[in-house]
């Protein structure tokens, strides 16, 4: 079985008065796993409903595999979803869960027997097909929610947040499953999660939304070390980006109530800017660091979290290190210049490497 | 709220207990007095006590009257009403809950607001309608077309019109609306994303889920059906279509100066009080399940 193309053009989507999507265009390659990323109220899980058929698009078109499906019942799409609440039916056995659609789909008993057992083996089911729903713990549902799926051999595979209810114990285990799964099936798959770190790794690229407006679409490497937004740095990562507010001038940047960090491209006029660096890629102790002041140590055993303070601005270290820090200390914060992202401070979108020389 | 006191305890008990003797006391009442013969109750009013002549008071009810036809026709009717309503209320509960239509709460609110008008109220259109059915239609295409039917369809003293009547009513769709409301969603939209239409989900997925509700809503119908007296007083004159509820009466006087025979009375109900009382002891676990939504 093998992936089919997803093209989602000009789609909108209200309820009511307020626009949960937005004109949004997006492609999902076949056989790629895209995790859709995004706040609750983003309009993320709408957009996977959308390509389901279960909900019906304002404007714009949904095609699967080159076939415009926009007017298609869901049924027809070759789509399987795998849903937050596992929506299995509680009556039926595990067998007949994995089975009800093989068997509506005309599939014959031996055929059915099979992919079942196919689904079963693959999930670690093969001791449960004959229980009920209610007899099977919380991850236990979830594998039978998702062989629910997997067996009806669909070319899109759609999850929306399905790994919500679990422990996070749970969770990490089945993160590492679906991606197995994945590579095993190949079918192009559409995760629908507010958390970064499934998004981090699970996807092969990742669609952050924002009110119903694609923020950007990346690797997640890319996401996490080149956000394209303020909005990004402070969505991705734990603790999110560091964004300071400070002025761009020639080449360095002059932190709000700082001082000054040299900066990887120049500017002829000053502009002011917000700076953006990753937690773990500040030095604590720089010969030419900027003072802050320390408020606060979390300490998580591998690594430290660090609050600090420039001005009245909360910087936020991570530090592996083994430096005795205290309360009320003075620490001299170091910036590579090849780890700093450089935002607009109107719009909060990044400036192009070279984006405030041309302007200039 | 679970209280544990002493005396909240002992209230509660002697409040079941009332409740137990209220329930019981009158079938004792009626256990006894069939057991007596007729004149030990005109002498001495109700027997509080059984007496030896149970078995001789049933066998003359049974002589007397055609107890086992009255019986047949009171189950005829009770299955009728039961299948029927059951079948409308699940079927216009799921129209209510699952279809998006413009005039869904119109035709939900229509439904309920039938709830004012029990048959009681309506019993002389009902009785005009079911001595002619088509009558309605009749009246409705003169008034606009001026056409003249000259057909018409008499239900009094037949099966259909002692049960249809009885069917439709807005109770059992509320039931069948409030489960279908309890149900996730995702399970209709799962049922959707697996290829069943909406019948295919209405018969794989709803019905099994609803079983208690049916064993719930069947036995309360069963038994409004059976103890019904008015309505079959009103649409039977032949005694071959009468039920059991009328039955009963028979024993009672119809001419001044003829003595009652309470005994009599007392034994029919109990024969009748029977068939009714099997029907809960079979269906009891599901019915309480489907009344109190434990189980689903």
């Amino acid at each position: 079985m093998s992936g089919a193309a997803i093209h989602v053009r000009g789609l909108s989507k209200r309820f009511g008065q307020r626009a949960v999507i937005d004109q949004l265009d997006l492609e999902f390659a076949a056989g790629q796993f895209t995790v859709v990323l995004g706040a609750s109220g983003c309009g993320k899980s709408t957009l996977l409903r959308v390509i389901a058929g279960l909900e019906q698009a304002d404007h714009g078109t949904v095609s699967i595999g080159g076939v415009d499906v926009t007017n298609t019942p869901p049924q027809n799409r070759g789509c399987a979803m795998v849903f937050q609440n596992y929506a299995l039916y509680p009556h039926m056995s595990v067998r007949d869960n994995i089975g009800y659609a093989l068997k509506l789909a005309g599939l014959d008993r031996a055929e059915r027997e099979r992919r079942i057992g196919e689904a079963a083996e693959l999930l670690g089911l093969r001791d449960l097909l004959e229980r009920k729903p209610a007899q099977l713990s919380g991850g236990q549902r979830q594998r039978v929610a998702i062989g629910r799926a997997i067996a009806r051999r669909q070319r899109v595979l759609l999850f929306d947040e399905p790994l919500s209810n679990l422990d996070a114990k749970l969770r990490h285990d089945m993160r590492m499953e679906l991606r197995r799964l994945h590579n095993e099936i190949g079918a192009t798959t559409i995760f629908v999660t507010h958390d970064q770190v499934e998004a981090m790794t699970l996807a092969d690229r990742v669609v952050l939304l924002n009110q119903g407006r694609v923020e950007q679409a990346d690797t997640p490497i890319a996401l996490y070390h080149r956000p394209r937004s303020t909005f990004v740095a402070g969505f991705v990562g734990t603790p999110p980006m560091n964004v300071l507010k400070a002025s761009h001038d020639g080449e360095y940047a002059t932190i709000e109530h700082g001082g000054r960090v040299r900066m990887a491209q120049r500017t002829h006029m000053p502009t002011p800017v917000m700076i953006g660096i990753r937690p773990e890629a500040i030095a604590l102790d720089a010969a030419d660091g900027i003072p802050a002041s320390l408020d606060a140590v979390e300490d998580l055993g591998s690594h430290r979290v660090i609050y600090a303070r420039i001005g009245a601005q909360r910087v936020l270290v991570i530090d592996r290190g083994r430096r005795v820090c205290c309360p009320g200390d003075t620490l001299r914060l170091g910036f590579p210049p090849d780890a700093i992202c450089c935002f607009d401070a109107a719009t909060g979108e990044r400036m192009a490497h070279n984006a405030a020389q041309v302007s200039a | 709220m679970v209280e544990r006191h002493p005396l909240l305890k002992m209230a509660t008990l002697a409040l079941l207990m009332l409740s137990v003797v209220c329930a019981l006391g009158p079938i004792y009442l009626a256990l006894c007095s069939a057991s007596v013969t007729s004149q030990q109750i005109l002498l001495h009013g109700l027997a509080l006590w059984p007496g030896g002549h149970l078995r001789e008071n049933l066998a003359a009810v049974l002589h007397r009257a055609d107890i086992g036809h009255m019986l047949l026709n009171s189950f005829i009717v009770s299955s009728i009403v039961v299948a029927g309503k059951l079948a409308l209320a699940s079927t216009s509960a799921f129209a209510a809950v699952y279809f998006r239509s413009r005039v869904r709460h119109l035709v939900f609110w229509g439904t309920f607001i039938t709830l004012l008008l029990p048959l009681e109220v309506r019993i002389v259109p009902t009785y005009a309608v079911a001595s002619d059915l088509i009558e309605p239609l009749r009246t409705v295409l003169a008034a606009f077309t001026g056409l003249h039917l000259h057909v018409s369809l008499n239900l009094l003293d037949s099966y259909a019109g002692l049960s249809l009547p009885l069917m439709a009513s807005a109770t059992g769709t509320f039931l069948f609306r409030q489960f279908y409301l309890t149900v996730p969603a995702e399970l209709s939209e799962a049922a959707r994303m697996d290829g069943a239409g909406a019948l295919r989900f209405f018969i794989d997925i709803l019905l099994p889920l609803s079983k208690a509700n049916f064993a719930a809503l069947g036995t309360i119908v069963f038994l409004t059906t059976w103890k019904d007296y008015m309505w079959p007083l009103v649409a039977t004159s032949r005694p071959d279509m009468r039920t059991i509820a009328l039955g009963i009466s028979t024993f009672l006087p119809t001419e001044t100066g003829q003595p009652p025979e309470w005994n009599l009375v007392m034994a029919a109900a109990l024969i009748a009080l029977a068939p009714p009382l099997m029907m809960i002891g079979l269906a009891q676990r599901w019915f309480v399940r489907g009344v109190t939504g434990v189980g689903k």
